[in-house]
């Protein structure tokens, strides 16, 4: 739940020839305030006239949640989450609705979470979970079916078929999923997840 | 109904009709199920030559899921014995020629290299749609689970569960973007 006041208990220098230090206790805001007015577009036509509006709305629905590492800008980091590509309600945060990245100014995610967060949103279009990709295209242009899939890391029309695969030492095989995310995903078993099939 | 000696043995070497849905499945992981079904090594009557297997349905098997790229990258061959009679196609596009030939294929290499492979395999019944005739659908007594659990799209929560899901950051106040 939201945390409006902070009690701070600072000292205050008075200038006195005394010398004399009074305590003062102030109730300090923190920077950030839990709720916050957010700012829409809206467009109206008429029959002659087109209005253009710019409303303020209050976002009575945020259920923020406190970090365990303060001083650290990076949301996932702070709080030590590792994402995988199912957790659907953690990505949608970091996506505008057609299925763009937000910039990493905005959000304060560190690079390296960056990428993970990126990789996973793609993952997750390619399966279907999140909205994004509708027509895929190949190399040449040609169009592509649209077939369930899941943990595609490439692009769907950027790999060349395997057409020899090689003798079992020196077999080709079929990458799938990210490798800086198996090294950090959860799982229970100890086992490590399977990246090349 | 009187349980004498000969009900209790015709009760236990029934075959029963198992249903399994392969929507969103892995095409080996299915092969693996089904043969297992088909076989009869689920029961503990289990032997080879008593003829102690089921009978499998298996559906929607246009919608199978391979994991990664493959797709694109697995590449099926195939030779007709002549000259230049060598066939390599792409998964998708044998996918697209018979939707349910990449199941049976793993299906019937997974039940053992047998005499028996062939009568167990008219036991095993796909179908790319969920339209099964009647004469099928009367025997199906069972549902089969499938191996990989399906995770769930943004579009299968409901309103209620993403808005009480806590948030992460908070948006700036001059972004307008949605």
């Amino acid at each position: 739940m939201s945390v409006l006041g902070r009690l701070v208990s600072s000292v205050c220098s008075c200038g006195s020839k005394s010398g004399f230090l009074a305590s003062v206790q102030k109730s300090v805001l923190p920077t950030y305030l839990t709720t916050r007015t957010y700012r829409k577009i809206k467009q109206e036509e008429g029959e002659k006239v087109t209005v253009i509006k710019g409303e303020v709305f209050e976002d009575t629905k945020n259920v923020y949640v406190e970090k365990a590492v303060p001083d650290d800008p990076c949301p996932l980091r702070s709080r030590g989450i590792q994402i995988t590509y199912e957790d659907v309600l953690i990505l949608q945060q970091f996506i505008t609705s057609t299925g763009e990245m937000l910039p990493r100014e905005h959000t304060n995610l560190s690079q390296q979470e960056f990428f993970k967060v990126l990789t996973c949103v793609k993952m997750a279009q390619r399966a279907n979970l999140l909205p994004g990709t509708e027509d895929q295209t190949d190399k040449q242009g040609n169009f592509v079916p649209k077939l369930n899939r899941y943990l595609t890391r490439y692009d769907v029309g950027s790999r060349t078929p395997i057409r020899s695969r090689g003798l079992p030492y020196t077999k080709r095989l079929y990458r799938i999923g990210d490798r800086r995310l198996a090294r950090d995903a959860p799982r229970v078993s100890s086992r490590p997840w399977s990246l090349n099939h | 109904m009187s349980f004498g000696r000969a009900n209790q043995q015709w009760a236990t070497f029934s075959r029963v009709w198992h249903i399994l849905n392969a929507d969103r499945q892995p095409a080996g992981g299915i092969g693996v199920l089904v043969s297992r079904y088909v076989q009869g090594l689920h029961k503990p009557i289990y032997h080879p030559t008593s003829d102690v297997g089921d009978h499998v349905v298996v559906v929607n098997a246009k919608k199978i899921a391979y994991s990664g790229n493959k797709w694109e990258e697995k590449v099926f061959t195939a030779h007709t014995g002549r000259r230049k009679g060598r066939v390599r196609m792409q998964a998708f596009k044998v996918h697209e020629l018979d939707p349910t030939w990449i199941i049976r294929r793993n299906i019937y290499r997974q039940i053992p290299n047998n005499l028996l492979r062939r009568t167990l395999f008219q036991r095993v019944h796909v179908f790319e749609d969920e339209n099964v005739p009647a004469e099928i659908m009367e025997n199906v007594t069972n549902v089969l689970i499938g191996p990989r659990p399906v995770p769930k799209a943004i579009t299968d929560y409901t309103e209620e569960e993403k808005d009480s899901f806590p948030k992460l950051f908070l948006r700036d106040k001059y972004f307008l973007k949605s």
